[in-house]
C-alpha cells in the first residue's frame, strides 16, 4: 500500500477538523473546539484499484499571532487548503498560507481547495471571482462536514493527484 | 561543587534537568548514520510509539508524526503533536556533534493552559462574524460595517436623521391570494420580493421592515449619511429600479403562463428618528417621522406600475427627473398634497 501525508490547511474556524472527523468516521459535531497544534489520523482509499493510505495532518488554523509552523508540512504529499464559504476573509488567510508553502518551502505537492459549510445556503457568501483565481488549475470543492457533500470526493481528488 | 561553564551549579542544572525531562515524559533515541535506523534509545517510548524502542528499528515507523520527517540534516522541530491519550509533545530532530536525535517531550500542561485563551479567543472571532452576517442580512452589508464601526448606534434611544423613505408593494395580491395554493403564493411573493429588495440594497437603503406583500426602506443612513440628495436620488433610482423588475418578473411570469401582478411605490423625505423599537424581548430596528407616514400613504395610492414621490424628495432628486406629472393628492390622514408620478411606460410594468 502506497502511504501520502496529507495536509489540511486554511484560517481557524472553516471546519478542518470537522472535515477529517466526517471522512475517517463519517460524524460530524457543531461543537466548536479549536484545535492545539496537529493531530494525525489515517484513512484508506482505493484511488482507480490502487490502495492509498492517507495519513491526514489536521494542522491548527492559522492566526496573526500563531502562524502555522512550516516544518508541520516536511514530507507532504498533498495539500488540502480550506475555507469558508461563510466567511470571504478565510480566502485571504488561505493565499497568506499558500504564499509562505511557495516561498518558504518551494513545495511542489498537488493541492485541492475546499469552500466549506455549504450547508450554510443563507450565509454563503463566497466570491466566485477571488475563489477560481486563488484555487487556479487544482481542483476545488465546495463542501459540508455536516451533511457530507463532496467530501469523500475532495479527498480523492488529492489522492489522485498524488499518484498521477 | 561542579561549577559549569555558564556558572551554574550541577545541582541547579541537575533539578533543572529533571523539571524539563524527568517529568515531562522525556524519550529520546539516537540514530544511526543512515538517519533512520535507531543507534540507541531511552525514556518514555511506550507513551509515544506504544512499545519499547530497541536499537535496529526503523525510527520513522514509531509514530506517524516521524513519516517523511527521515533522514535529516538539519534540526527540526514539530510542535504539539496530538497523542493518542488526547495529550500532547513537541518532537524534535537533533544534530549534535555530528550525530542524529530524536527527541520527544510531553508538553500537555502548557497546551492545557493556552487551551482555554485560544477556544475563548476563536469563539469570540466567530461570534463576531456570525453577528455581522446577521446584521449584513437584515440591515444591508454597507449599514452593517458602519453599525460594526460605531458610526451608526442602534439604541433604543433613538437617532434623528434626515432620511428618504420607500414603500413598495404588489398591487391585487390579497384576492392573488384568495385564489391560489399557499405554497403558489409563496413563491410568487419571493420572486415580486426579490425584484423589490435587490434595488433598495443595491443602492444603498436598508429594508426597515417587509410587510406581507410589500416593503418599507429607507436610504441616508449609510454613506452620505444626512445627505438627503444622495439620499432622495438613491431613493429614486431604486423606485425605477423596483418598476423596472417587477417589470422582467411578469414578463418571466407571463411566458411560463402565470398570472401578473404589478407594483406601486411611495418616496418622501424627511426627518425621522431611527431606533429600536419595542421591548426588552422582542426589538425591531425601525425609523419614525412624520414623511414615514407620507410614504407609505403615497405608495398606497399609488396605481401598479406607478411611483409617487413626495415633493419634498422630488426637489432633492439630482439631475431632478423628467417625465412626472405633478398632480394634488388629498392624502388621507395628510391632507391635500403636491405629488409628483411616474409611470412605468410599458403596460407589461403594471401586470394586471
Amino acid at each position: 500500500m502506497i502511504r501520502k501525508k496529507v495536509c489540511l490547511l486554511g484560517a481557524f474556524g472553516v471546519g478542518k477538523t470537522s472535515l477529517v472527523r466526517r471522512f475517517v468516521s463519517g460524524i460530524f459535531s457543531d461543537k466548536y473546539l479549536s484545535t492545539m497544534g496537529v493531530k494525525i489520523d489515517r484513512k484508506t482509499v482505493d484511488a482507480d484499484g490502487r490502495e492509498v493510505g492517507l495519513m491526514i495532518w489536521d494542522i491548527h488554523g492559522e492566526e496573526a499571532f500563531r502562524k502555522i509552523p512550516m516544518s508541520y508540512l516536511r514530507g507532504a504529499s498533498g495539500l488540502m487548503m480550506v475555507v469558508d464559504g461563510t466567511r470571504p476573509e478565510t480566502l485571504d488567510v488561505a493565499a497568506g498560507i499558500v504564499r509562505r508553502v511557495d516561498d518558504e518551502l518551494g513545495l511542489a505537492a498537488p493541492r485541492v481547495w475546499l469552500a466549506n459549510k455549504r450547508d450554510l445556503a443563507d450565509d454563503w457568501a463566497l466570491p466566485a471571482d477571488a475563489w477560481a483565481k486563488l484555487a487556479g488549475d487544482a481542483p476545488r470543492f465546495e463542501t459540508s462536514a455536516l451533511s457530507g457533500e463532496h467530501v469523500d470526493e475532495a479527498f480523492l481528488a488529492l489522492a489522485r493527484a498524488m499518484l498521477a | 561543587m561542579t561549577d559549569m561553564g555558564g556558572g551554574i551549579p550541577a545541582p541547579i542544572l541537575d533539578w533543572l534537568m529533571e523539571q524539563c525531562a524527568g517529568e515531562r515524559g522525556l524519550a529520546w533515541a539516537e540514530l544511526e548514520d543512515d538517519g533512520v535506523r535507531v543507534r540507541r534509545a531511552g525514556g518514555a517510548w511506550d507513551r509515544y510509539a506504544g512499545m519499547d524502542v530497541r536499537p535496529g528499528m526503523e525510527a520513522d515507523g514509531l509514530h506517524d508524526a516521524l513519516a517523511g520527517m527521515l533522514p535529516f540534516d538539519e534540526a527540526w522541530s514539530l510542535p504539539m503533536i496530538e497523542l493518542a491519550d488526547g495529550g500532547h509533545a513537541d518532537l524534535h530532530g537533533l544534530v549534535l556533534d555530528g550525530r542524529r536525535w530524536i527527541l520527544w517531550r510531553d508538553v500537555s500542561r502548557g497546551v492545557e493552559a493556552a487551551r482555554g485563551m485560544q477556544q475563548s479567543a476563536n469563539e469570540g472571532q466567530l461570534r463576531q462574524a456570525r453577528r455581522a452576517r446577521v446584521l449584513d442580512r437584515y440591515l444591508g452589508r454597507e449599514v452593517a460595517g458602519l453599525i460594526e464601526r460605531g458610526e451608526v448606534r442602534l439604541n433604543a434611544a433613538g437617532e434623528r436623521r434626515e432620511i428618504v423613505t420607500l414603500f413598495a408593494d404588489v398591487r391585487g395580491f390579497t384576492a392573488f391570494n384568495e385564489r391560489r395554493d399557499a405554497q403558489e403564493v409563496m413563491d410568487s411573493l419571493n420572486e415580486y420580493m426579490v425584484a423589490m429588495l435587490e434595488p433598495v440594497l443595491d443602492e444603498g437603503g436598508v429594508v426597515d421592515k417587509i410587510i406581507g406583500d410589500g416593503i418599507m426602506a429607507v436610504f441616508g443612513m449609510s454613506g452620505n449619511a444626512g445627505n438627503v440628495v444622495a439620499a432622495a436620488t438613491a431613493g429614486w433610482r431604486a423606485a425605477r429600479r423596483i418598476l423596472d423588475g417587477v417589470a422582467v418578473v411578469n414578463a418571466r411570469r407571463a411566458a411560463r403562463g402565470a398570472e401578473t401582478l404589478g407594483a406601486g411605490v411611495g418616496l418622501a423625505a424627511g426627518e425621522a428618528v431611527l431606533g429600536l423599537l419595542g421591548g426588552r424581548r422582542r426589538r425591531a430596528f425601525t425609523a419614525i417621522g412624520r414623511h414615514v407616514n407620507l410614504a407609505a400613504r403615497l405608495e398606497d395610492a399609488a396605481g401598479a406600475g406607478e411611483a409617487l414621490v413626495a415633493e419634498d424628495a422630488w426637489r432633492a432628486i439630482e439631475p431632478r427627473p423628467h417625465g412626472l406629472q405633478p398632480r394634488m393628492l388629498d392624502v388621507r390622514g395628510i391632507g391635500p398634497t403636491r405629488v409628483y408620478c411616474w409611470r412605468a411606460p410599458s403596460g407589461a410594468l403594471s401586470g394586471q
